[in-house]
């Protein structure tokens, strides 16, 4: 009996198993990049960042992390996200100096903008008069990174992943990373 | 409860199982009517653009399993991977399948004329006539993607142009 209690109070405490088995799933936090909003690039942020996560605080509407090249994980920073929803409301915003970029609810920014889109949401990526175009629809995923991720080679699961978004082909010659970022943008 | 009736209880549920297995090895047919499998090839990108975000359906682990050249990838050795290629032909046959596969009996009704289109999940969730997780995916009037569908699916005539025109902006 007691047993059962505590098996019922685990379970409780535990919220959605299928979100929280997710969020145990990804990589930890990295020590060198302290909660905020360059900590943990290239990973679905709103697994957490939304009403009933446990990052519930600072929930986003959409959010995600832009990369230099296919074959490498640099972020880019200043990178301009420009967003439009199936209703035809956009939004734009500026990625921060590891490439993460984010969309605060609204009702819950810091005094930021914030957009509550319809979906589908159409996306478009530029800088410096370089634009890449989304060839999909977001269908209704708030995290890009959920399906914009990098499988093991080898694995079932490259058949369901676009790879990271990178806003550079792989024979182009980016720019360098930020050098004044207080996290390293250069994850691989 | 006592030993002697858990035994007895345990007897008459293997006994009803024992009824359950077919005599010819297990092998059952239900047969139905589906629509035109070579005119789905038009249809297809119509579920593939509409529904087959690696977001919603061209999701391994969803019901209504869409494959496509931009989605969801059967896999290959050829090295085609989400974003490569076009949609091939095996990809096309497996969405067939998911498509007539979701409510087998129910689309026989609806090819036989006896229920409208709409009374299939296929177009009832994206309309949002049905509770659909990812929302309204079409309008409820005048969407060139129900046209395409519906008319694939009535036999009366594919409307080729709607299923063309529904891929506009997607």
């Amino acid at each position: 009996m007691k047993r059962r209690v505590l098996t019922f109070l685990a379970v409780l405490s535990c919220g959605d198993p299928v979100t929280s088995g997710q969020i145990n799933a990804l990589p930890g936090e990295n020590p060198n990049a302290p909660l905020g909003e360059f900590h943990r690039a290239g990973q679905p942020c709103v697994l957490c960042h939304n009403p009933t996560g446990p990052a519930s605080k600072a929930p986003f509407s959409v959010a995600g992390t832009i990369f230099a090249q296919p074959q490498n994980a640099v972020g880019v920073d200043s990178a301009t996200v420009a967003m439009t929803d199936a209703s035809g409301s956009s939004f734009t915003v500026q990625t921060n100096c590891v490439g993460n970029f984010f969309v605060p609810r609204p009702g819950t920014g810091d005094g930021r903008p914030t957009w509550d889109p319809e979906f589908p949401i159409f996306v478009r990526v530029f800088k410096n008069g370089l634009s890449r175009t989304m060839q999909g629809q977001v269908g209704r995923e708030r995290s890009c990174a959920n399906c914009h991720n990098d499988p093991q080679p080898g694995t079932e699961q490259v058949f369901s992943s676009a790879g990271h978004i990178s806003l550079y082909l792989a024979a182009d010659n980016p720019p360098p990373p930020s050098s004044t970022c207080p996290v390293n943008p250069v994850l691989q | 409860m006592k030993r002697p009736a858990l035994v007895a209880l345990l007897v008459a549920l293997c006994a009803c199982a024992a009824d359950l297995t077919y005599p010819d090895g297990g092998t059952r047919v239900t047969t139905i009517l589906a629509p035109d499998q070579n005119d789905f090839a038009q249809v297809s990108p119509v579920f593939e653009r509409r529904c087959g975000t690696l977001d919603c359906h061209g999701s391994a682990g969803r019901p209504l399993r869409i494959y496509g050249g931009l989605g969801l990838r059967l896999p290959n050795e050829a090295g085609a991977f989400p974003g490569s290629g076009g949609t091939t032909p095996d990809e096309i046959t497996a969405n067939y399948r998911a498509v007539i596969g979701l409510q087998p009996e129910e689309m026989t009704r609806v090819v036989a004329g006896e229920d409208p289109p709409r009374s299939l999940l296929i177009l009832s969730k994206p309309l949002n006539l049905e509770s659909h997780k990812g929302g309204p995916a079409f309008s409820l009037t005048g969407d060139d993607g129900e046209t395409c569908i519906s008319t694939w699916l009535t036999g009366n005539g594919l409307d080729k142009a709607s299923c063309v025109s529904a891929l506009a902006g997607f």
